[in-house]
């Protein structure tokens, strides 16, 4: 667990945006996409850390926040974060693209 | 790393940027590639690159954007100013930032590293990745003003704990999600390791290796992918665009912009522009200073 100092945009995000962390929590496609980048583990202590933004590494919050930047794109080609993008309402929807988007 | 063609349709230059664009139709050599009854005339630009109509009418706006950053730095030099404060209001190098500040490591902090020999998979891999790592932090460190300083002394450390340098360097199979990967300044201090997976050592490796160690290393100073500025290729991956701020122009040649949308290099070299924009954050070189005591 990162200490206040340590914490990410994207936990910082996801904090100050309770419903879009709910929507995290409740989401059926992000166990699908955590098992796609999921790095390996030398050992069980250790954080489960993710490839995100392509060849950089994060934690479950800023793997959510980057994919659901990416699948904001209606032209991207990562289906899955499109789906993730789709999955939240049409209100949070609008707030990813102009928070993270601009 | 998508590889993707794009179409790519630059909107009309601006007219120093024509100049620019005539200027270098009339100074560059022409090479036709030729595929069956197809033949394509290309610029051959920086040695090794070849661009077609539409890709150099970019590169000249490019180039004019360029010579306009250099002509201000003079001014700004003539003035007094320094050469680290970040311009807004430019678009591209794309820095890190936190609470509206640039992240960056703190001055005169030496960048150390070791090469966890144990994580490689044979003694080959582990004596690349060091050579690499040595010409890629040489390429930085004459870029900006930053030291690495690699602790080969740790390299036989067991296990993968980091054993008292800045980061490690490390083989880990991704499976060949990414060739490579890294951190930035800000990212927790057990996320500080730079990732080797084996599909780097691939004999059939599409990009420089040195290349794609330069690209981690300018995340691990604070620089984001070039490609998610607005003007590149609709078909370069997106990211979130939050705390980020533009150093410099967008330069579809920098070492830290994918190859995508036929944009981008396979050589991963240090541009220009991610000079210009590399000095904004770590000032030059320590290297062009004499320093008196």
């Amino acid at each position: 667990m990162a200490d206040e100092s340590e914490k990410t945009y994207a936990s910082n995000f996801l904090d100050k945006h309770p419903a879009l962390r709910e929507a995290m929590a409740r989401s059926k496609r992000l166990d699908e996409l955590e098992k796609k980048v999921a790095l390996p583990k030398d050992d069980e202590s250790e954080e489960q850390l993710y490839i995100v933004r392509g060849d950089t590494v994060g934690d479950e919050d800023e793997l959510y926040v980057d994919a659901l930047a990416r699948g904001s794109n209606p032209e991207t080609k990562d289906a899955l974060a499109r789906e993730l993008f789709l999955e939240t309402d049409p209100a949070l929807q609008a707030l990813i693209i102009d928070e993270l988007k601009k | 790393m998508p590889d993707d063609t794009t179409s790519t349709s630059p909107s009309a230059a601006a007219p120093a940027a024509q100049d620019m664009l005539s200027s270098l139709k009339s100074s560059l050599k022409k090479i036709t590639i030729e595929d069956g009854d197809v033949a394509e005339e290309l610029y051959r630009v920086e040695g090794d690159l070849l661009l077609d109509e539409d890709q150099l009418e970019i590169y000249a706006q490019q180039r004019e954007a360029l010579e306009k950053e250099r002509s201000l730095q003079k001014e700004r030099a003539a003035l007094g100013a320094g050469d680290v404060a970040p311009q807004e209001g430019r678009s591209s190098l794309v820095g890190v930032t936190s609470n509206g500040k640039l992240v960056r490591w703190k001055p005169g902090l030496v960048l150390t590293y070791c090469v966890l020999k144990n994580t490689f998979s044979s003694t080959e891999r582990y004596e690349k990745a060091v050579a690499g790592m040595k010409q890629a932090t040489w390429a930085w460190e004459n870029t900006c003003g930053i030291t690495f300083q690699h602790k080969s002394e740790l390299d036989n450390s067991n296990g993968t704990a980091n054993p008292g340098t800045l980061f490690t360097v490390r083989e880990i199979d991704a499976g060949g999600q990414f060739i490579a990967a890294a951190f930035f300044p800000n990212d927790p201090k057990n996320r500080r390791r730079v990732l080797i997976d084996p599909s780097y050592f691939d004999q059939n490796l599409s990009f420089d290796p040195v290349g794609v160690l330069r690209h981690e290393l300018g995340h691990v100073l604070g620089f984001r992918h070039e490609h998610i500025r607005s003007q590149a290729p609709p078909q370069c991956p997106d990211e979130t665009m939050a705390d980020t701020l533009d150093l410099t122009q967008y330069d579809p040649q920098s070492v830290m912009h994918y190859f995508c949308g036929n944009v981008g290099s396979r050589t991963l070299a240090i541009t220009d522009i991610d000079r210009i924009g590399s000095q904004k954050l770590y000032g030059m070189p320590f290297s062009s200073f004499n320093y008196v005591e």
